[in-house]
């Protein structure tokens, strides 16, 4: 996995301007596999992890800041609500130039 | 450079004239461009809005070239006269412009996905309206198009091609995100007119060949071998007034030197010299202009006014063939003589006379000629290593990484997560790279249509150990 996804974000990296990176994980243990590789890199990421169980488990939009006190969270079945809390902390956090 | 993992990068280039066939200026400075993001392994669709005089009636045999060699290409054909003189005093910066364009423009954009869009020539920028907010909007001037009306007035010559005023201009570079000049003091008057980055991209030639030159070879001329000048342009005023103007000067200094000198002229420029001389030799339109840069010593470029860079200059650089050269026809490159530098057509008369009876040193020459050479070339890859910066700095994406191959839409977690991301998609284009410990085979799931989910998002992915995949939009 290192190699190739080292030279995935060798990529990325060069050919654009990565403002944000989001970890949309199912597996816990992907996550933080990623999150480790990724912070090994200097690349501080957020999370939207979509818990074990189904959509009815909930999702948790997480700041990079409390990685395991969820600064957004919440226990619900809309999807349309995880999507505004995404939107309020991405507001919140870059200051959107929706160039 | 992409690898092989992600998708390759894409822009769309407008143009009004071709990168091929090589055989005027500004089709070298398209071609410039053009190779450049091809080696930056940019997928490249080329938009050509024909202006040139061989589009006028016909369709030239290089179409089937300019087919086979983009991802996408197509003409978009001329709905009004071509070439008008403004309609007032300066033309208004869209006087040029073409709905068919915009028309083409709008069904491309809704079809394909660009990173970027090269404009060549400002009167073409109303073009960048059509461009979605996250393609980045690239403009190459070539060539100052305000105050060209009073250049050309204050050498007696009717104003013709592109005329504008700063005001126009202005609103053609706002419209870009990045704008290219082809010289340094170009980009210094642009500066003044605009807040976008100006990045100097100087014209450079890519076919440069091993050094020769005759001239160092060669201690003095005589009749029986003269000293071959060369002199290559379109038919445009500059071209011919210059030349004109240059070569009656010139038959004097043969007759009063008894000077074994032959001056070779090439390209439609010819068309517009009536006068003949014992020592001029008009060839007329070339189709390689390699064999012309072959048959000469040296190339005269005695311009006392023109515009942008000489692409003619350029071109002869990097064959390493001195160029003998008025300040005005050297600027944009870095002289490192005298005869790269000279104040006037008597001056570059004056030194023909020197070179042709052996009095300028030719290692002189050689040496000045190849420091041109060499500092073109490293302009030019500074230019591009500073655009390249600005390439990405304007390409602002999220990374999405994802554990799941959540297209095959197998629960609901898979809906979960492609919902979240097209609402990323809202704020940002995102790269979506999907990690999985096991291989992602279609073939065990079809899954639905992705275009229709995700409108022009594309996906690609490796059937492998470990699989990352990428969507864009």
């Amino acid at each position: 996995m290192d190699d190739s996804l080292a030279a995935l974000l060798d990529d990325v990296f060069a050919n654009y301007n990565v403002i944000a990176t989001v970890i949309v994980a199912a597996v816990p243990q992907s996550e933080e596999q990623i999150t480790g590789y990724l912070e090994a890199r200097e690349i501080t990421p957020w999370w939207l992890s979509i818990a074990d169980g189904g959509a009815d488990s909930g999702v948790l939009f997480r700041s990079s800041n409390t990685p395991w006190e969820p600064a957004y969270a919440m226990e619900q079945t809309q999807e349309d609500a995880a999507i505004n809390i995404m939107a309020a902390a991405f507001e919140q956090r870059f200051l959107w130039d929706p160039r | 450079m992409s690898g092989g993992m992600l998708p390759r990068r894409s822009i769309v280039i407008l143009s009004p004239t071709p990168p091929i066939p090589r055989d005027y200026g500004h089709r070298n400075r398209v071609f410039q461009t053009l190779a450049y993001f091809r080696r930056m392994n940019f997928a490249v669709s080329f938009l050509l809005y024909p202006l040139d005089r061989d589009w006028a009636t016909a369709v030239p045999p290089c179409y089937g070239d300019l087919a086979a060699s983009f991802d996408y290409f197509a003409v978009v054909p001329n709905s009004r006269l071509l070439h008008q003189p403004a309609r007032s005093y300066h033309h208004e910066i869209d006087e040029w412009w073409d709905d068919n364009i915009g028309q083409h423009l709008s069904w491309l954009f809704a079809h394909r996905r660009f990173d970027a869009f090269l404009v060549n020539y400002t009167y073409l920028s109303k073009a960048f309206e059509f461009a979605p907010p996250n393609t980045v909007k690239v403009l190459d001037t070539h060539d100052l198009l305000s105050d060209r009306r009073e250049l050309f007035e204050k050498h007696g010559v009717p104003a013709e091609f592109f005329y504008t005023n700063r005001d126009q201009e202005k609103i053609g570079f706002d419209r870009s995100d990045i704008v290219i000049a082809i010289k340094q003091c170009e980009k210094q008057i642009i500066e003044t007119m605009t807040d976008k980055p100006v990045i100097c991209l100087p014209y450079w030639d890519d076919r440069a060949v091993d050094g020769r030159s005759q001239t160092a070879e060669t201690q003095g001329f005589s009749h029986a071998r003269p000293l071959r000048l060369g002199f290559i342009g379109a038919y445009n005023s500059v071209n011919i007034v210059n030349i004109r103007g240059f070569l009656a000067i010139l038959a004097r200094y043969v007759s009063l030197y008894n000077l074994p000198l032959e001056v070779l002229i090439a390209g439609n420029v010819c068309q517009g010299i009536d006068e003949d001389y014992p020592f001029v030799r008009k060839v007329g339109f070339i189709e390689e202009v390699a064999d012309f840069y072959a048959s000469v010593d040296a190339i005269v470029a005695p311009l006392e006014f023109s515009t942008g860079i000489k692409i003619k200059t350029g071109e002869a650089l990097a064959r390493q063939l001195p160029v003998l050269a008025t300040r005005n026809a050297f600027d944009g490159f870095r002289p490192y003589h005298w005869t790269q530098d000279l104040p006037s057509v008597a001056a570059v008369c004056e030194t023909i006379v020197q070179v042709a009876y052996g009095e300028v040193p030719p290692e002189e020459l050689v040496i000045a000629t190849r420091k041109a050479a060499t500092a073109a070339a490293r302009a030019q890859q500074q230019a591009f290593s500073t655009l390249r910066g600005h390439l990405v700095a304007a390409s602002r994406r999220l990374l999405v990484i994802v554990d799941r191959p959540f297209w095959c839409r197998a629960n609901s977690l898979d809906e979960l997560a492609a919902k979240s991301i097209e609402f990323l998609a809202q704020l940002m284009p995102p790269i979506v790279c999907c990690i999985s410990e096991q291989a992602i085979r279609p073939s065990k799931r079809t899954p639905r249509p992705f275009t229709s989910e995700f409108r022009s998002w594309t996906i690609h992915w490796r059937p492998c150990s470990m699989t990352y995949s990428r969507i864009t939009t």
